[in-house]
């Protein structure tokens, strides 16, 4: 669950639990706790593409990216300066999507999201 | 305007799911049927057969509320919108108003997936964001 306050009340999001276990899994994580800088960028390579599949909504991309930017966070040494930025865009997007004179950025957040994720082959 | 939507090729009705094909992919959000479901009770309906343009109002109102508390996203207000086009287009009366708003809502879970159309994306939000707030004098 992911929540952000606001002067026009709090937003809740819901945390994709069960497709967040699934790319986990899928990507070789053993301790969900504690994920290596290529297991989070894997995880989140394959959050936007679930989003572009439609089965991910941009509220899930910002649950998850609000998760893996903790898990970035706990890492000693990072080798990607622009995946932080990335995670950092994502995280933003359920707050920034229900604003309605904050469109602006939230365009810039997910176009952020979406380049970076090209950049991952 | 309806025809040229409805004649637009990004768009299709499948098997009553919306389906739109990106450059890529057909991409299928789910519907957040609970939630439509709860919006209709509280609108005061029991089934989409007995909807009137209040009804669709309502229902409207409830759900921006609850995208705007985080209940529903952009692709569940996506495919509510979607579904209350549907209904809107069978209604009897002429309110251009409704029925744009309801076109701009369905195309949100399209236009959220395409960096190129992003500046659209927020201009179709704004506009039913907008019509939320008419919506607080109005009904």
């Amino acid at each position: 669950m992911i929540r952000y306050g606001s002067s026009t009340g709090n937003i809740t999001l819901h945390f994709p639990k069960k497709e967040y276990k699934t790319f986990t899994k899928q990507v070789g994580v053993s301790d969900p706790e504690n994920l290596s800088e290529g297991q989070v960028k894997s995880v989140f390579a394959l959050s936007v593409d679930a989003f572009l599949r439609g089965e991910f909504s941009s509220d899930d991309i910002a649950s998850v990216c609000g998760v893996l930017l903790n898990q970035l966070e706990k890492l000693k040494e990072k080798d990607d300066p622009f995946l932080f930025d990335a995670l950092m865009a994502g995280s933003e997007l359920g707050f920034y999507v229900r604003g309605k004179n904050l469109l602006k950025q939230f365009s810039a957040f997910m176009e952020t999201v979406l380049n970076y994720r090209e950049t991952l082959v | 305007v309806l025809s040229a939507f409805l004649a637009h090729p990004l768009f299709c009705y499948y098997d009553n799911k919306m389906i739109k094909a990106t450059s890529f992919k057909a991409i299928k959000p789910p519907m957040p049927t609970k939630e439509y479901n709860q919006y209709m009770k509280d609108a005061g309906v029991a089934s989409e057969d007995a909807l009137t343009q209040v009804h669709v109002k309502k229902i409207i109102a409830n759900a921006v509320d609850g995208f705007l508390r985080g209940d529903l996203s952009t692709d569940g207000l996506s495919m509510i919108c979607n579904r209350l086009f549907r209904v809107v287009t069978k209604l009897p009366g002429d309110d251009q108003q409704l029925l744009d708003v309801v076109i701009a809502g369905s195309e949100l879970s399209f236009y959220v997936r395409q960096p190129k159309l992003l500046p659209q994306f927020n201009s179709f939000l704004r506009k039913v964001l907008e019509y939320r707030e008419h919506l607080l004098t109005t009904i």
